[in-house]
């Protein structure tokens, strides 16, 4: 079971263990169109993307507490390695939270694809592209709606404050910080 | 001679001259003579032959011969023994003298124009003048001085002589030779002057014309072309000295009156004559005593009227009297003149006299009217002035004495006469009324407009003032007086009217630099600022990681920490950590404030907040009263902007020397509806120098150790940027008071000020 919870793409077979109906119902509902998925190229064998599977799973009122990790994803970007080895000595001795790091604004869009962070904790000056740059970009892709995203920034000036949340940061929390104050919000974002 | 008139003048000149080539010429024997030198014995034997065969030609040469100075001595009774006395020379200048007299007094013009006999020119008086000269000439080449270098009879010669072109002249066009005489006489200027007035030609060129068509020697001709002239401006000639002694014989024969035309002396300095051609002065005067007899002796040996001595002295005191006369009439003219000349000048010199340096255009006009009402007399005076061209006009009146009565602006209708226009008439002073018939409108009190006159006071550029007079202003001296007057008038008001431009200016450009220079504060300091600004948002980023790391190691640190000291230790570092970033986000708001948000908030909320937290972080514990007026609930403002502000005068309220009391008092201010609010502690007060400095950053009057910051300076910035004021001062209680005044506070204001931002365009629009 804690495979299926961390895997990203379902065979019919799979789905139908994790909704707990028969696999012809998931072959039915795929070939309706109901969820949505893809052949194999050069097969017939049907995929069912992750995140497609929750929806449909949420749109029938199945539980998914099964797909879900009890950990929340947490990626931390910040260009400075001293913040960074904070930022992982406090979050990784939390068990709720399973943490990665990305130092640029590159780095954080990759890992953003492969790790589906549930919340990236983002610097504002980055060496490469700025904060607010690589919160646009996440915020464009449906797949990271649901992703939440504070920025954690020394800028002390209130207009550029505001064009930071703007840009669709959840919230700004100025450096340096209260620690515990931080984790309360990321927690209060996380639900947990 | 109506002929010659239409003829250009280079033409009759030429006429002229031709005409006198055509006057008889000298008899063979002069001409003869006149070829011949002294070595030239057997031509000289044959002259003499001749001459005596001339019984009258000859006793006139004997006569002459024996005015010589030496023939006096000697017996000369024949003509050959004359030459063998005096020298051939002194013979020759007889028959010459003899022969031009005889040849021109016989001689009529050849353009047959009657001689008159009685006209201007003398010939009897010229004769007289030219033997004067000639034996002025001849005393004085004898003298030891000049024995070496002149001839005595050469010198004898070319005095008779010099004057020949008048007699030329004035036998070939002897009218208009009398025209020229009368010119000269009526005048005063010289005969050759008055020539070339009229005929276009000076007798000494005649004569020298004539010299030539005689074949006179060329020493001669130049003698008659250029006596007269200075001796310095000569040219080089070797009988310079001769032509200099000529003009000096000429000047002598003028200053005893022996002249032909009445004319004195014509200003002649002889001593510098006498100087110039090298004779001592006193032998000038010397000779001038014996002139009379002498040229009276000459005039009998050339067969002229007898005449005494004394009869000819009586003549020419008789001249001498004429002129005196005439220079007489001259001379109280010219001090009638005189006296009206200094009569204005008088009144130009006190017009100058009462000048004050930078004086007002309008004092100025005064004076004018002042300095005019001396010289003509009381009357009637106003005064219309013009600053520049599209300026109103003002009209000043004055009492007969020139004192202001009233000042108006005046509003000419429309197309009259400018005051510009009235430069270009060149009357000195015109009718009022005739000119400025709308005038009456405003001179409605003046006694009788009609006899009210108008002078342009023009200078330079134009005019600017008209003086309006009721003098009579008669005569042609009178004008000119006024004239010269008007001119001094006009050039004062001019200048006072360019140096109320120029103080104008002056102002302006003070203005302008005062503003220039606050400009550049300003600018100074918003340079400033910014850098700071750029500079504090670097150091935020830069400061904020390393505080970051700190403050987030010191709080993992003090949540493992058991031992509670250790941990006080690491929660302090925590705290310090965030009060440096603090004051980094300050000194950025300080440089770089930004735009208040405001929105309506109880104000007494707020200072309840902000007394509470200042007070905590002031570390102190004063008592604080919170008094706010009635109608003061909600107000417009940036909270957290004047939060911080407030809470900034709090806490140094607080903190300040002996205070144990703060008064916090919000009132409106009756007079502009600004919104007040005071904060006054009980302290000791504050010293001029901290009154100065405390909103300076990073000043502060706290004991030493005490932390120093941007707290009231960050205060000021924010209360401005709310358009509001602040002032710390010691209050009547004797502690310090801050106040800070709001506008603008009233939270319906905030519509009224969008639909205010809004109706500007569109008014613009309409």
């Amino acid at each position: 079971m804690k495979d299926l919870a961390n895997k990203q793409i379902f065979t019919t077979g799979e789905a139908a263990e994790l909704c707990k109906v028969s696999q012809q119902t998931i072959i039915r509902c795929f070939d309706s169109g109901r969820l949505q998925g893809f052949r194999v190229p050069g097969s017939r064998f049907r995929r069912i993307p992750r995140h497609e599977l929750v929806k449909f799973m949420r749109a029938n009122e199945i539980p998914t507490d099964i797909l879900e990790s009890p950990t929340k994803r947490i990626l931390v970007v910040d260009d400075d390695d001293q913040i960074i080895d904070l930022f992982v000595d406090v979050l990784s001795r939390d068990d709720r939270f399973e943490v990665k790091t990305a130092s640029t604004g590159y780095d954080a869009g990759i890992l953003t694809e492969q790790f589906k962070p549930h919340l990236v904790l983002l610097d504002y000056m980055l060496p490469d592209i700025n904060g607010n740059l690589v919160c646009e970009r996440i915020r464009a892709n449906p797949e990271f709606e649901e992703t939440k995203i504070i920025i954690v920034s020394g800028v002390v000036n209130q207009d550029e404050i505001d064009t930071l949340l703007g840009s669709g940061a959840d919230d700004f929390v100025k450096k340096p910080f209260n620690i515990e104050k931080l984790v309360e919000r990321m927690g209060e974002l996380l639900g947990v | 001679m109506s002929t010659n008139r239409q003829l250009d003048p280079a033409r009759r000149v030429e006429l002229i001259l031709q005409q006198l080539d055509e006057l008889p010429t000298l008899s063979p024997i002069a001409t003869r003579l006149l070829s011949m030198t002294s070595s030239d014995d057997t031509q000289m034997r044959e002259v003499v032959r001749i001459v005596s065969m001339d019984p009258s030609l000859a006793s006139r040469i004997l006569k002459l011969c024996r005015c010589h100075p030496r023939g006096r001595r000697l017996r000369v009774v024949s003509i050959d023994r004359a030459v063998m006395l005096l020298g051939f020379e002194a013979v020759r200048g007889a028959v010459l003298s003899v022969q031009v007299f005889d040849l021109l007094d016989k001689a009529e013009s050849p353009g047959g124009e009657e001689p008159l006999r009685d006209g201007a020119f003398d010939r009897m008086m010229f004769w007289k003048h030219s033997i004067a000269v000639g034996a002025a000439c001849e005393q004085l080449a004898d003298l030891p001085e000049l024995r070496r270098d002149l001839n005595r009879n050469e010198a004898f010669l070319s005095g008779l002589l010099h004057d020949l072109g008048q007699l030329a002249l004035h036998v070939l066009l002897p009218r208009s030779f009398e025209k020229v005489c009368t010119l000269a006489e009526s005048t005063g200027v010289s005969i050759d002057q008055a020539s070339r007035r009229v005929l276009g030609l000076d007798t000494h060129l005649a004569g020298k014309r004539l010299a030539e068509h005689w074949g006179l020697p060329n020493s001669l001709a130049d003698v008659l072309w250029l006596h007269g002239q200075p001796y310095r401006s000569l040219p080089e000639l070797p009988h310079k000295r001769m032509i200099g002694l000529v003009s000096l014989g000429d000047a002598v024969a003028r200053r005893m009156y022996l002249t032909s035309l009445g004319h004195g002396p014509r200003g002649e300095k002889l001593a510098e004559l006498a100087e110039d051609v090298g004779v001592p002065y006193e032998r000038v005067e010397e000779l001038m005593g014996v002139m009379h007899s002498e040229v009276n002796d000459r005039a009998n040996a050339m067969g002229m009227d007898q005449q005494t001595t004394p009869e000819l002295l009586l003549q020419s005191i008789g001249r001498a009297n004429e002129t005196l006369g005439r220079m007489n009439r001259m001379l109280r003219g010219q001090a009638s003149l005189a006296e009206r000349q200094h009569r204005t000048l008088q009144a130009i010199t006190e017009f100058h006299d009462e000048r004050v340096p930078g004086a007002s255009v309008g004092h100025v006009l005064g004076e004018v009217v002042r300095s005019a009402a001396g010289v003509f007399g009381g009357g009637f005076f106003a005064m219309l002035y013009q600053a520049r061209s599209e300026s109103p006009w003002q009209l000043y009146q004055f009492t007969a004495d020139g004192r202001l009565v009233r000042s108006e602006m005046i509003d000419p209708p429309h197309g009259s006469t400018a005051v510009d226009d009235l430069a270009d008439d060149t009357q000195v002073s015109m009718q009022a009324l005739a000119m400025l018939p709308w005038l009456s409108d405003y001179l409605g009190d003046a006694e009788d407009l009609r006899h009210v006159r108008l002078l342009p006071l023009r200078c330079g550029w134009g005019v600017n003032a008209v003086l309006l007079h009721d003098c009579q202003v008669d005569g042609r001296e009178a004008r000119d007086q006024l004239a010269a007057l008007s001119r001094t008038w006009a050039a004062a008001i001019a200048a006072a009217a360019q140096h109320a431009g120029a103080k104008a200016l002056g102002e302006q450009l003070a203005d302008a630099n005062r503003m220039l220079i606050e400009t550049q504060d300003e600018l100074a300091r918003s340079q400033i600022m910014a850098s700071l600004g750029e500079m504090a948002a670097g150091a935020a980023h830069e400061m904020n990681n390393p505080l970051t790391v700190i403050s987030g190691r010191s709080q993992l640190l003090a949540g493992r920490i058991d031992d509670d000291d250790l941990r006080g230790m690491a929660e302090q570092i925590v705290e310090q950590s965030h009060r440096l970033s603090d004051m980094i986000t300050a000194l950025r708001t300080f440089a770089e404030p930004s735009r208040p948000d405001r929105r309506p908030i109880r104000l007494r909320e707020l200072l309840e907040e902000v007394v509470a937290s200042s007070l905590k972080r002031a570390n102190v514990e004063p008592t604080v009263s919170i008094d706010v007026a009635d109608g003061v609930d909600e107000v417009l403002i940036d909270p957290d902007h004047l939060g911080r502000a407030l809470g900034e005068l709090v806490r140094n309220a607080a903190e300040a020397e002996g205070s144990s009391h703060i008064a916090v008092r919000v009132q409106i201010e009756a007079s502009n509806d600004r919104l007040m609010v005071q904060v006054t502690d009980n302290g000791s007060g504050l010293t001029e120098h901290i009154l100065t400095h405390a909103f300076d950053p990073f000043f502060s009057a706290k004991p030493a150790g005490r932390q120093p910051g941007l707290g009231l300076a960050l205060a000021r910035c924010l209360i401005e940027v709310h358009g509001g004021q602040v002032r710390l001062e010691n209050g009547p209680g004797g502690g310090a008071q801050a106040t800070i005044w709001l506008p603008d506070w009233r939270p319906e204001q905030k519509d009224r000020r969008v639909d205010q931002m809004e109706a500007t365009p569109r008014r613009e629009v309409a």
